[in-house]
């Protein structure tokens, strides 16, 4: 009798928790993107769609969202063209220094692009570093680049060199869980290299090209901080954020965040049916005993070459950081390099309230989001692995819904949703940037947590079951410890993300005494003076925090990291 | 853990007095009347206090930021005052009922000239007040220019000389007050017909139009553009970082302008006295003199120089050469006086006409511009595509039916079709 009065009360735990757990999720990401839809359609108490029609009579939105298209289809394109050879070559070539390479060519994940806007304006503006060593020193062009001319263009470069990283590693893992048989099948049948490529490779690699391909193109369409360091408004993301502060006399903003959350719903519908059986891109298979061979000289000359002209150039705007980071206001003019060299603007960032205060800003927000992510992240996962709770899948689909949720969309739900109440960002935007960030992670949590729960035998789980414990202490007990590593990665990267993050910064975040770290940045960027060069040396060490993080979640993960850039 | 609790005792709310100020000011401006207002109030009343600055954007944003607030809470927002943003936008708020009186002593206000070259220094109800004004011109890049052999700007009609091609910087007088009232002025004190071939023929030399006047110095210096419009104190600050011999700025001839960057009280300000405070103090010559002395000089700024001319006639002799104010305004005589019912009256519809006639259809008009370049310039192919669609009267008649947003974007249609035409037809 005891007993099941006993089991009863852990089902109660059970259900309560997932209750919870749904509570969550309904407010924080259903009510938001609800409210959304309902204030783009019910106008003045009626069902209207004239936000809509006039969204698309209006011209300069027409060619936002014809901009905004243009710059997704260039950078899947793009970044498509360079990672594709060297995922090829990387998945089925060994070769001396085939880590160091692999490494190297990662390095831009590091560099928060909107930050390598600043870099990037500097050296190639028209009198930049650039220009000015080709025109001026060795006298190479007779006539300055003039690269900005189409606003596009900054903007598509920054978000390739940023993003090939990540088509990199889907593709890469792509062909490598390709089982090597089936190609040797098609070259025992007398195919050819190409043929067997086009025939076999490619379309067993699909669904990972596709993955990589959504993630990126998803991207490059909603991306806020790249367009709005290049004063680029004609863009979707910068139509929304400059419609924020209008949320409550002009509704169109609702309508073209309707428009982008439609847009991308579509997008991953697509790829989800292309991709056809592949179940949420949770932890796959290990990959098959790969078909690697030894790369011939030519082919590790092409590798080395290649792959040192794209980290080259990549590292561009990483430079432009640096150096701007470093010179004295307005010594750097028509010049290479900058004259004269100051470490000023670092000590400035130490010494001002308001970089300071953004910095810890951004470590509060950043470090209560992580604990959310962990608790809520360990939680569902562990529902849905362990318990096999009922309505799992629908669970399981709302809580990766973020992986499709564009930065801007839930920010913009979030300012019109919340206006008004105790939540309001313009009152005090930290609960909503702590809940955003969490939101937004959520799904890498779970993966990351996941992976740990699939990893460790449930028999010891069992075996505490047996003795009498319930399921809660069973979790903070065996389970917690055993997946710990798996958590600490997953934790790592979300703190390092949230500390880091853009869309959300740049929209909730309305006053000086509340920024984080990416507003902060962008605020001075704005300003006139050495404005620029303290967000630049702001963005050098965010930088040095990425890198320690992902090196630490490397570490930990291994061979996974891979795993987490995927769809 | 411990970093943690760290920013979170810092944050805990701000206790004692407070005012909250939303303004379109860069951060210098920002950061010099925080020392001295904190030292002033100290001083006054024994006590500490905080400012608060929000800064939406520019000075458009900031003005959409405060109507949407009132639209959601019409007895007041929670800010004191707004600070900044050119007499354009205080009309704007004037209007509308956001903004309350406050006369300053009298002492102080005697002081104050009325206006300057037609522009009133304060608002006869004293809803607003007139802290500092700031000429017109255009910022140019010297070593740039040598090096090109392009010649120097004299008067506003220059900006359209087909030599300047790609090479000036502008912003979209939409989003910019400083842009608008640039292109006002240039209306009219060339006249209505001349000023506008002169605007068509700066904004095909202009690359791209920017959202906010701030970018445009940058782009100068970066060598983007060769000049850029700008209001008179971003020129100052951008040659005192890299050099008098690198940036040049130059007021063209003809009608002075000098706009006032206002403050006013707003509606429901939760610290008003606060707030009246200061108010007298920016217009004391305390804070006066924070507007227009050297930084590190006596009774100036701290650490930046603000470069801006005083509206208190008699505190130019006061400083002396402490004043970083290169030119004083009521020392000039102007060829005529601006008309701020003018440009008010007609403000959005020059938006409008802008828009339509040259940003919208930037491109057609760029290529138009090469065309008519490599075609030999000709005079009477340029009066044609450069006729402004309608007469100043008209104007005055359309600017009453602009209430109507069906006619509005009617006529915006008919003028950017008609634009585009013409352009097309440029040989």
């Amino acid at each position: 009798m005891r007993e099941n009065k006993a089991r009863a009360r852990r089902s109660w735990g059970l259900y309560a928790t997932m209750a919870g757990l749904y509570a969550f999720l309904a407010v924080f990401l259903i009510w938001p993107i609800f409210y959304v839809f309902h204030q783009s359609v019910w106008i003045n108490g009626r069902f209207d769609l004239s936000f809509f029609r006039l969204m698309l009579l209006d011209e300069s939105l027409r060619q936002s969202i014809g901009n905004s298209f243009k710059i997704a289809v260039l950078v899947t394109f793009f970044t498509t063209l360079i990672s594709l050879p060297f995922a090829v070559a990387l998945a089925r070539l060994r070769f001396r220094g085939k880590s160091l390479l692999q490494g190297l060519l990662l390095v831009p994940l590091i560099m928060p692009p909107f930050v390598g806007a600043i870099g990037l304006r500097t050296i190639l503006s028209r009198s930049g570093s650039l220009n000015t060593l080709m025109v001026d020193v060795l006298k190479i062009w007779s006539q300055p680049m003039d690269w900005f001319e189409y606003g596009l263009v900054g903007v598509v470069l920054l978000e390739i060199l940023h993003l090939y990283p990540i088509m990199l590693l889907n593709l890469t893992a792509a062909i490598a869980n390709i089982d090597p048989a089936m190609e040797e099948a098609a070259s025992n049948l007398g195919a050819g290299r190409w043929r067997r490529f086009w025939s076999v490779t490619f379309p067993l690699m699909r669904p990972g090209y596709f993955a990589g391909s959504v993630i990126v193109f998803i991207w490059a369409f909603t991306d806020l901080g790249t367009p709005l360091m290049f004063d680029y408004r004609r863009v979707v993301p910068v139509q929304i954020f400059d419609r924020v502060k209008d949320v409550n006399t002009n509704p169109m903003g609702y309508a073209i965040v309707v428009f982008v959350v439609i847009l991308t719903a579509v997008i991953f519908g697509l790829s989800r049916w292309v991709m056809g059986g592949r179940h949420e891109g949770m932890m796959s298979r290990g990959h098959t005993s790969s078909a690697e061979r030894a790369a011939r000289g030519w082919e590790q000359t092409l590798l080395w070459v290649g792959g040192g002209l794209l980290i080259a150039v990549a590292l561009v705007p990483h430079m432009g950081v640096i150096m701007s980071s470093i010179s004295r206001p307005g010594s750097w003019f028509m010049t290479v390099l900058p004259q004269e060299w100051t470490l000023d603007h670092y000590r400035a960032v130490f010494d001002r309230p308001d970089t300071m205060g953004s910095i810890q800003n951004s470590l509060l927000y950043a470090s209560l989001s992580t604990v959310l992510d962990i608790v809520i992240g360990v939680l569902i996962a562990w529902l849905l692995v362990r318990k096999k709770v009922p309505t799992g899948a629908v669970l399981d689909t709302l809580a990766m819904m973020p992986l499709a949720l564009p930065g801007v969309v839930l920010a913009f739900g979030y300012v019109a949703t919340f206006a008004g109440t105790f939540l309001d960002p313009r009152r005090d935007p930290t609960a909503l940037l702590v809940i955003g960030y969490a939101v937004r992670r959520l799904p890498y949590m779970i993966r990351s947590a996941y992976a740990g729960f699939q990893q460790t035998s449930i028999t010891l789980e069992e075996a505490s079951a047996n003795m009498g414990a319930g399921p809660f202490r069973t979790l903070w007990r065996i389970t917690l410890p055993l997946v710990a590593a798996n958590l600490l990665a997953g934790a790592v990267l979300a703190f390092s993300f949230a500390m880091l993050e853009v869309s959300d910064s740049l929209i909730l975040a309305m006053q000086p005494r509340f920024y984080p770290i990416a507003k902060q940045i962008f605020s001075l960027y704005l300003r006139l003076g050495d404005g620029e060069n303290i967000a630049s040396a702001m963005g050098m060490l965010g930088m040095f925090l990425l890198t320690v993080s992902l090196l630490v979640a490397a570490k930990t993960l291994g061979k996974r990291m891979g795993q987490l850039f995927q769809s | 853990m411990g970093l943690m609790l760290l920013a979170g005792c810092r944050r805990r709310g701000i206790e004692g007095d407070q005012l909250i100020i939303i303004t379109p000011h860069w951060q210098g401006v920002v950061d010099e009347f925080t020392a001295a207002f904190e030292g002033y109030y100290l001083e006054k009343t024994g006590r500490p206090i905080t400012l608060e600055w929000l800064d939406q954007g520019g000075t458009a944003d900031d003005l959409r930021y405060v109507q949407s607030e009132f639209e959601r809470s019409p007895k007041g927002i929670g800010i004191d005052l707004f600070y900044g943003g050119g007499i354009d936008a205080f009309k704007v708020l004037h209007e509308s009922g956001f903004l309350v009186p406050f006369k300053l002593p009298d002492a102080l206000l005697e002081e104050i000239p009325a206006e300057l070259f037609g522009m009133p220094l304060y608002e006869a109800g004293h809803h607003w007040y007139g802290t500092a004004v700031s000429g017109f011109g255009v910022m140019y890049n010297k070593p740039l220019l040598e090096r090109q052999g392009l010649a120097q700007i004299g008067s506003w009609s220059d900006l359209a000389r087909p030599e300047y091609f790609g090479l000036i910087s502008a912003a979209d007088p939409g989003r910019s007050g400083t842009a608008h009232t640039m292109c006002e002025i240039i209306l009219q004190s060339e006249g209505w017909e001349e000023g506008f071939r002169t605007l068509v023929g700066m904004s095909a030399n202009t690359r791209k139009f920017s959202n906010t006047s701030s970018q445009i110095p940058k782009e100068v210096s970066s060598g983007e553009a060769v000049f850029g419009l700008a209001i008179d104190f971003y020129a100052y600050t951008e040659i005192d970082l890299v050099g008098e011999d690198k940036i040049g700025y130059v007021m063209p001839e003809g009608a002075v302008v000098y706009n006032p960057d206002p403050i006013g009280i707003l509606k429901g300000a939760p610290h008003r006295e606060i707030a009246e405070m200061f108010v007298e103090f920016v217009m004391s010559e305390a804070g006066q003199q924070i507007w227009m002395q050297r930084a590190a000089t006596p009774g100036g700024p701290l650490e930046q120089s603000l470069n801006r001319a005083s509206v208190l006639p008699g505190l130019y002799e006061k400083v002396g050469d402490r004043s970083v104010v290169r030119v004083n305004p009521f020392e000039l005589t102007s060829t005529q006086n601006y008309d701020p019912e003018k440009g008010s009256m007609r403000y959005t519809l020059i938006n409008d006409l802008i828009k339509a006639c040259m940003i919208e259809p930037h491109v057609e008009l760029k290529q138009a511009w090469q065309r008519w370049i490599t075609a030999g310039s000709d005079p009477e192919v340029f009066k044609r595509f450069t006729q402004a669609p309608v007469d100043e009267d008209a104007v005055e008649r359309l600017a009453e039916r602009w209430g109507d947003p069906a006619f509005r974007n009617e006529t915006i249609l008919e003028w950017k079709q008609n634009a585009v035409r013409l352009y097309r037809a440029v040989p």
